[in-house]
This record gives C-alpha cells, structure tokens and sequence, in this order.
C-alpha cells in the first residue's frame, strides 16, 4: 500500500515538473526575442527552469526506478504466491482453511490424499465438521474451551460465526498468531475410517485483524501413535519383566537412595516402594549382621568395580534363610555416576541342592573308600564340620543293651582349643533323654541349639562356652525306625535355627547309619567267616563248595586230608573229575547229574584219592540258592571206610551168628519134629507132650533168631523196600488166607469189609505188617470172636484198622507195645508163642513207608491197631535215597 | 496124620552138608516121610565124587562148608557133564538178603533155609522141583 502510494506521489510530482517544463520553454522562447537585459527576471527564470527540468529529469528517474521496484515486488509477490501453492500442494500435513460459517475455502493436496476427497469436491462445499466424526469437533472443542482461562477477554466474534468453531475461534484468538498450539484431533476420511491428527489451528484475519476464517494445518499421527504404542510396549514389557522377574531388581541413586525396587525385591525385605526410598542407605534394608558386607559391595560398585555373583546370606521377611547371589553395576555418565544397579539371585535352593550333594558326595565318597568304620566316622564328621561351619564333631552310639550312649568318636577343628570340651565329651556317659545327645535320642528328630548359654539341656554347656562354643545341634542316625547313634556339632558363631541344613544333615545321618549298619554287618560277617573257617577246619567231615558250573570253589582241611590233595589243587577243579576221577562214570552218574540238577541228595557213594585209590562216603549235597537261582552247592561227605568195615563185619557176625545157631537148631528142630510125628517109633504120651513143647520153643526161637535179625536189617537201612503199585485189598485178603489156619485154631473168626484201594508200597513187607497184626490179634483174642479187618481209603492214603475183641491193651501201654520186648504181659511171649518184636518191626516198616501205625482201645473190649500208609509222596525219594548206594 | 509122600518114584536124593546131625535128620526125614533113596556126603568133594557115581534125582547142597563150600561145589557139579543136569538146592542157615540174592544168582534150582521143618522138607523140595508125588 505505500509502495502505491508512494507512485501516485512520484506520478503526480512528474506531471507537474512536466507542466512547469513546458511553461518554461514556452516563456523562455518568447523572452529569445527580447534583449536579455532588458529582461533580467528571464535570467532567474531560466535558472528556474533549468532547475526545474533538472528536478524533472531527478522525478521521472525517481518514478522510473520506482517502476521497476513494484514489477520487481509484483514478480516477487507472484514468486511467493507459487511457492505458497506449491507448498499447499507439496506439504506433507493437510491444510484446510474454512470461513466462519465453517464452510471449506482451502484443501490441499494432503489434504485430498489423506481424507480421500478432491478439493473441488471439498472447497465450498463441505462444512468444516463433516471432516470429522460426529462428536469428535464437540469433543475437541469442550476441551479447548475448558483449556481457556475464563478471566481472558472475550474476542469479538462476527455475529454469522458457526457454533460449532466458537471454541476453536476463541481458541485461536487467545494467543497472539504468532504463537499456534497444537491439538489431537481425529479426522474422518470419505470412507468412514478415521485417523489421529495432531492439529495445529491459526485464524485467518482481516487488515483490521478481525478473525474471519480458520486455518488448520493437521499432521497423520497414525504411524506416530503405532510408534508410540510400541515403545509404549516396549516399555511395559521392560516394567513387566522387572515386575515379574523371579530375581531381586533394586536401582540406587549414588548416595544410597532406593529409586526402583521391584516385587520380588520387596518381598525379599518384605518391605514397600515407599519405605526403601524412606531409607537412607542400600545397606539399611539389611539385617545387621550383613549390613558392612552389603556397604561395602555398594561402595566397590559406585566406585567403577562390577560386582558379580557375591554370596550373601541373610534372612528374608518371614525368618526363612535365603542364600542370593549379588551383582552390582553402576551406570555412569561424563558428569560422573547416575545410578546403581543391584541384581539378587535368589541360590538358596540350588545351594541347597548343591551343598547337600556335595556332602552327601563327599560322605558317600568317604564311606566306600574307609577301610574301618571309625576311619569313616572321623573323616564323616570333618565333612559336615567343613560343610556347616562347625569346629566340633561328634557321634554318640546307642547301646540299647545297656541304655545308655556314650561318644563312638569325634573331631575338632584345629586351631583354638578344644580339650576341655572334648575331654567331657569322652568322659560322658548318658541316659536316654539325658544331655543333648540323650534328648535326641530320646526323640528321634534333631535339636538345634541356638545358644549354648540359653540351653539347659546341654550338660556340658559351661566348657563348651570355655572353649568358645556358642550353636550347635544334633541329629540321629537311623536305621529303619531305629535310633543307632547321635551326631552333634558346634560352632563358635551364632547359628539361627536352619530347617534345612537339618534335612541335609538328616540325609547325611541315613547314609552314616546304613554305613555303621554295613559295618556291623561286615563285623557280624567275619566274625561268621572267622566261626564258619573254625568249624570247616574242625570238622572231621569233608566239605566242598562249588560254583554254579560245579567247579571247586572251597574246601576244607578235612576235605583235602581224605582226599590226599592240598586244597589249591583242588580249588578250580570240576569236582566230578576229583572224586569220580577214576571211576570211568559215563553220563548217567548219579554224582554228576545231581550236581548238574542242582538238586539235594544224600547216600553212599565212592570217592576217589587217586587212581584206583577209592574210599566210601557217606554224602550229602545241598544247593544253594539265591534269589531263586543256582549259584552252586556244598557237598559234605565222610569217610565210612571203617564204618563200612564195622558194618561188613557186623553184617559177617550177624551171617555167622545166624548160622551158627541155626545150624543146631536145625537138627534140634528136625529131630524133635520127626520124634513128636511119630515116624520113628510110637512114643508115650507124657513123651510127646514135651517133644510138642520142645518143637514149638524151638519154632520161637527159630523166629526169635529171624525177627531180630529182620530188625536190624530194617533198622540199618540195609533192607530196602521195593516200592510197586499194589491193591492193598487183596494183599490183606491174602494175609488172611496165610492166617487162617491159625485162626480156626484158635476159633476166632477173621472178617474182611474190602474196598478196592490201589498204592505204592513194598507188598512183601506189607504183607508182614498184616500178619504180624493179624497174629496178635488172633493169638489175644477169646474164641468165638471175631477179628474184623477194615480198610479205608482217602486222598492221601488208606488206613487199615484190624480190630479185635481181645482182652485189650491198657491205656499207658498202647504206645509202649511198639518198642522192642514191649508187651502187654511179660508172660506173654512165652505164653502166646511171640518173640516181642512183631510191632517193632510193624512200626519200622510203616515208618520205611512214610506212615505211621498205632493203637486205640476198642471200646470196654478188645484193641483196634491202625496203620496209615502214604499214597506215595516224599515217602518215595526217602525211600530212593536210602536205596542210592555206592556200587 | 503124617505127611508121608508115596515112594512110587523111589526118588534119590543127595545131601552135602558137613554137620552130620543135619546130614542125619535130613536124611532120616526124606527117607521116613517121603520113601526117598538118600545119599549122603560130608564135604563138596566127596559130593561131587557121589554124584558123578550115582547119579542123584536131586542135590540139598549146604552153603558153608570148610574147603569147598556150596556155591563152589556147585560150579564144580555144573562144569561136570554126568552131574552138571542134575537140579541144586541150596540149604543154608544164612539168611542175609545179599547172601540171598548172592545164592539165587548162582542158578540153583532153589534156596531152602535152616532149621526146616523135617516133616515137609521132601514136600517142599518136590514143590520146588515140580515133581508130582503121590
């Protein structure tokens, strides 16, 4: 406006200057005519003139130069109007301007893209709020107005004004232009979707500086809020894993200040936010007995020095112990240190875990390598003194014998002295429930002994604080439910009460126990090897042992002395080929197949020195089994070379005796019977009545002679049954046949209740049985009556019953009548014919058969004898093995 | 009442046994119940020598005798061709079950024990040797 101004001036000046210019040459062209001097006001006007073309040429100079100025201004203006199209066109941010009534009169091609409009769609067409959503310009518009103060003054509005721009023109006007303050806003593109905005508003005003329109220039914050977001995540992630972390987390300003602590920091202290950042030190959260400790770690780390992995022990808020790992790090910047870093790892388990697989390492370690139990022990004791930190050891044993418990051993450390405690230590000797090795005893769980001082229970407390003892505890050493012995240990530092080096110590205890157990068990083992070597090397019998492949693995003084053969030339040997060496056995020798078998058996056999040396034995060989298997067997055997000569002789003296008096009574009995005949002649009665009683004495004797003879074959094993499947029936009915001649001499009757019963027996010696029963019952029973037989059968057996009506056997003697010369009356084998012996030999040959014979009474009258015979069960093997002889 | 054999047959018998009193009662029996021809010998020997010479029906052969004993006698009557048919029984005061079993095993026609009874040895030893008397 003054440039215009200025060129009206400048225009005016000239026309003016042109007509004074004109005037002039006009005037001085008539004054050239007239002499000059008569004209000297032509002079000064001339001076005038010339003045005044000069201050002309000076004007038009002036207004060209002006000229040029405002095309240069207009280019200049048009410059800038490009550019501020081209930056409404090339901006970044969209820029909208609106009048008052909200009507759009501005949108640039940001705008287009970023909403989706065109402008031409846009500009005079849309209402300013259709830009955003519905609530959205109310929303915004609340907020700047609650942002205004209300003490500032109200702008004048043009009455024409939208009410929804009010806020945003009162906005505006509150601020100087030149100071634009930006706001979020939410703008709605033509599809509908909307998206974040960061709005700066302006106000377009008049010369006058009225407002009359709006300007907003808004930026997308769409990628900035995606940006934001993640950091914000980013962020809330570091918080959560702070807040989650399982490791105590602590940041300090450099004089000490607690500035973060998170959850698991403060559960450590059991303490809050805001009572840390009330203390005045790091070290302050502590427990006093770490505090210098902790102090110290905060100093090294302020001073540059990385702390890492510091042990600590402290306790945590509820009294438990806690074992942590501390790192320490300080975040430095060129002004000097920000901050510490304090990182806690809480190790108290994996401590725990660790420390009790070292000890228990370390005593498994010591356990199998100690060569005596008290060597164990000692070592033992210097580990769990090593482990907890304790200057003294001892293990008490119990003897439940004598109940009391005395100290086995124990251990100090070197250094300061123990003596005095130690010496009342040995000296003691305590009661159950006496002193603390007795109380632990007594029950059988651990006690700790915070303060030796304190404790009353402790007999020895005054030396032991003497000699500087201030904790300790003790634990028993179990086996099963048993308590075998106590170990206690002390300190001379103040241990609080530790569960769980209770529980290590426990575990520890097991294993000395079973270790104490195995040695008692090894002690008891070769206080057996020692008793078993005595009685191997004693006995006069010979024993082997063989392994499970029937090789020697031992034998005894005995064993080696028979068989003429030191013992390591025996020991390795296959033992067949020892003892049968010589014997040419093939493989159905019943030596080897009972060793192969692995199975018990017993006789005679014979054994071989050396070659063609051989020796009879009497053996028998036991397997032995372990865990269900084989693992070998001991063979014990002695030599009956003289027994087998005692034997053969007394088998020669019987064959002798035997003949020697029956040869005599042969001819005794032959003449007497063909005398009492009557074939040689007739011979008067009171004759024949002695000659009758001649040959029935002899006939006794005859019997007597084979009866014992009978016995003692049966007795000495020297008869052997022979075991066939017989039809007991018809055995006794045939022992009746062979007695009924007898009977109807002394008319008695014989009765028979058969049952078919089929069994395995010797029918030879059964048919004995029966007639030797069948003989007595016939020879005691009254004439006229009657001897019953009754068989009956059953699972496992039958039982044969012969039942008389004789005069019967008294009670105290129905056991009795079954021993040698046992009979009822001491007449009776005179009177009845009888050697003494029938029952004897009954009962020998049912017990030949694995069954048993007895008798009952029968009623008010007569006996009942009664044999049980087996169905053939170990009765068979019994009978085998006596049958296995040596050939 | 006594059991007398019919000596229909006129068996002969021969009996070796060194004790002459079981030698005479033996011989008196068979003579008196069963009718038989007894021989009778004092040793194997003279035995043997009898029985090559007569020929017996049968021979009780003792088992213990001093020198040639029975078992002995016995191989010897077996190994001669005129008396190695002619049946053996022994007749033996032992009783063992070895001394049985030993005896059986020789192939004798029979081991009778003593004492017998007189009255039924001739029966026995016809039994013995299947001989069917009247």
């Amino acid at each position: 406006m003054t440039r215009l101004t200025q060129s009206r001036s400048v225009t005016r000046a000239f026309v003016i200057a042109l007509a004074f210019s004109l005037a002039g040459a006009l005037v001085l062209a008539r004054a050239g005519s007239a002499p000059t001097q008569n004209h000297p006001w032509i002079f000064w006007f001339a001076a005038f003139w010339t003045l005044a073309q000069a201050l002309l040429v000076g004007i038009a100079l002036s207004s060209f130069r002006s000229s040029m100025r405002q095309r240069q201004a207009e280019r200049q203006l048009q410059r800038v109007a490009r550019l501020h199209r081209s930056i409404l066109d090339s901006a970044g941010p969209m820029m909208i301007a609106c009048d008052l009534t909200g009507r759009i009169t501005l949108f640039n091609p940001a705008a287009e893209r970023m909403l989706g409009f065109r402008a031409s769609d846009v500009v005079g067409q849309l209402l300013a709020q259709e830009l955003f959503p519905e609530t959205e310009m109310a929303r915004v518009g609340d907020q700047l107005a609650a942002s205004l103060s209300t003490t500032r003054t109200q702008p004048d509005i043009p009455a024409d004004a939208a009410v929804t721009l009010l806020p945003y023109i009162r906005y505006v006007a509150s601020f100087p232009a030149s100071r634009v303050r930006g706001f979020e806003m939410r703008y709605r593109r033509k599809d509908g979707t909307t998206f974040p905005a960061m709005v700066y508003l302006s106000a377009v005003r008049s010369s006058a500086g009225t407002i009359e329109g709006l300007v907003t220039i808004a930026v997308d914050l769409s990628a900035t809020r995606r940006a934001e977001h993640a950091l914000r995540e980013s962020e809330e992630r570091y918080r959560d894993l702070f807040d989650n972390s399982t490791e105590m987390i602590a940041t300090l300003s450099p004089r000490g200040r607690y500035l973060y602590v998170n959850p698991a920091w403060q559960a450590l202290f059991g303490m809050d936010s805001a009572q840390f950042e009330a203390l005045i030190g790091f070290e302050s959260a502590f427990p006093p007995e770490v505090q210098a400790e902790t102090a110290a770690l905060f100093h090294k780390a302020l001073h540059g020095v990385r702390v890492e992995h510091h042990p600590l022990r402290l306790q945590n808020s509820v009294g438990e112990n806690v074992e942590v790992e501390a790192s320490l790090s300080c975040r430095r910047e060129e002004s000097g240190p920000v901050s510490v870093r304090c990182i806690f790892r809480d190790v108290t388990q994996q401590n725990r875990r660790e420390r009790r697989l070292r000890i228990q390492l370390i005593v498994s370690q010591i356990i199998a390598e100690s060569t005596s139990l008290d060597e164990g022990l000692i070592h033992v004791l210097e580990a769990l003194c090593g482990t907890f930190a304790c200057e003294f050891a001892a293990l008490w044993s119990v003897d439940e014998a004598q109940h009391n418990i005395r100290p086995r051993i124990a251990w100090c450390a070197k250094g300061r002295s123990s003596d005095e405690f130690l010496r009342d230590t040995q000296a003691l000797l305590l009661a159950r429930g006496e002193g603390l090795p007795g109380l632990v005893w007594s029950l059988g769980k651990p006690v700790w002994v915070a303060d030796i001082r304190l404790n009353t229970t402790m007999i020895r407390r005054s030396v032991a604080r003497l000699n500087g003892y201030l904790s300790g505890w003790a634990v028993p050493v179990r086996v099963g439910n048993q308590v075998i012995a106590v170990v206690e240990c002390f300190s001379r530092q103040f241990m609080r009460e530790d569960p769980d080096l209770m529980a290590t110590v426990e575990t520890v205890c097991g294993s000395i126990g079973q270790f104490m157990a195995r040695a008692s068990q090894e002690s008891r083992v070769r206080q057996l090897d020692r008793q078993r070597t005595f009685i191997l090397d004693s006995v006069a019998d010979g024993i082997i042992g063989v392994d499970s492949v029937n090789r020697i693995a031992f034998v005894n003084p005995a064993a080696a002395r028979m068989l003429e053969r030191a013992e390591s030339e025996l020991t390795g040997h296959e033992i067949h080929e020892i003892l049968h060496a010589s014997a040419g056995c093939d493989a159905e020798c019943a030596m080897r197949r009972a060793f192969q078998a692995g199975e018990s058996a017993s006789g005679q056999d014979v054994y071989f020195r050396a070659p063609a040396r051989s020796f009879p034995v009497e053996f028998s060989l036991m397997p032995m089994v372990e865990e269900g298997a084989s693992v070998g067997s001991v063979l014990s055997f002695r030599d009956i070379s003289q027994r087998y000569a005692l034997d053969h002789m007394k088998d020669e003296f019987i064959s002798t005796v035997s003949h020697e008096l029956r040869t005599p009574l042969t001819s005794i009995r032959g003449a007497l019977g063909l005398l009492s005949a009557g074939l040689l002649g007739d011979v008067n009665e009171k004759a024949t009545s002695l000659l009758r009683i001649a040959v029935a004495n002899s006939d006794r004797l005859v019997r007597l002679i084979n009866d014992i003879l009978d016995l003692e074959r049966m007795q000495s094993g020297r008869a052997p049954l022979t075991f066939r499947r017989i039809a007991l029936d018809e055995l006794i009915r045939q022992a009746i046949e062979t007695m009924q001649p007898m009977a109807e001499a002394e008319d008695v009757h014989l009765a028979f209740e058969p049952a078919p019963v089929s069994i395995e027996a010797d029918p030879d010696r059964m048919l004995q049985v029966m007639t030797n029963l069948l003989s007595n019952a016939v020879k005691f029973s009254p004439a006229k009556s009657i001897v019953r037989v009754v068989i009956k059968n059953s699972s496992d057996g039958a039982t044969v019953s012969v039942v008389d009506q004789g005069r019967g056997v008294p009670v105290d003697k129905l056991e009795s009548i079954f021993d040698r010369f046992q009979q009822v009356d001491a007449s009776d084998s005179r009177q009845k014919g009888g050697t003494g012996l029938g029952l004897a030999i009954c009962r020998t040959i049912m017990h030949q058969h694995g069954g048993r014979i007895w008798a009952e009474q029968n009623g008010s009258r007569g006996t009942i004898f009664r044999f049980f015979l087996p169905d053939r069960a170990s009765v068979a093997h019994s009978g085998e093995e006596a049958a296995h002889t040596y050939s | 009442m006594i059991p007398v054999l019919g000596n229909s047959m006129a068996r002969k018998i021969l009996i070796i046994d060194d004790e002459e009193d079981i030698r005479e009662v033996a011989a008196l029996s068979l003579e008196t119940v069963a009718g038989w021809d007894v021989l009778v010998a004092g040793s194997g020997a003279a035995g043997i020598a009898k029985a090559r010479e007569n020929h017996p029906d049968a021979i009780l052969l003792d088992v213990m005798m001093p020198g040639m004993d029975g078992p002995t006698t016995f191989r010897e009557l077996r190994a001669i061709p005129e008396t190695s048919g002619i049946p053996v029984i022994l007749l033996t005061a032992k009783v063992q079950a070895a001394d049985q079993k030993r005896f059986s095993d020789l192939g004798v026609a029979s081991v009778m024990f003593k004492p017998f009874d007189p009255l039924i040895l001739a029966r026995d030893i016809a039994e013995v040797l299947g001989w069917q008397e009247a």
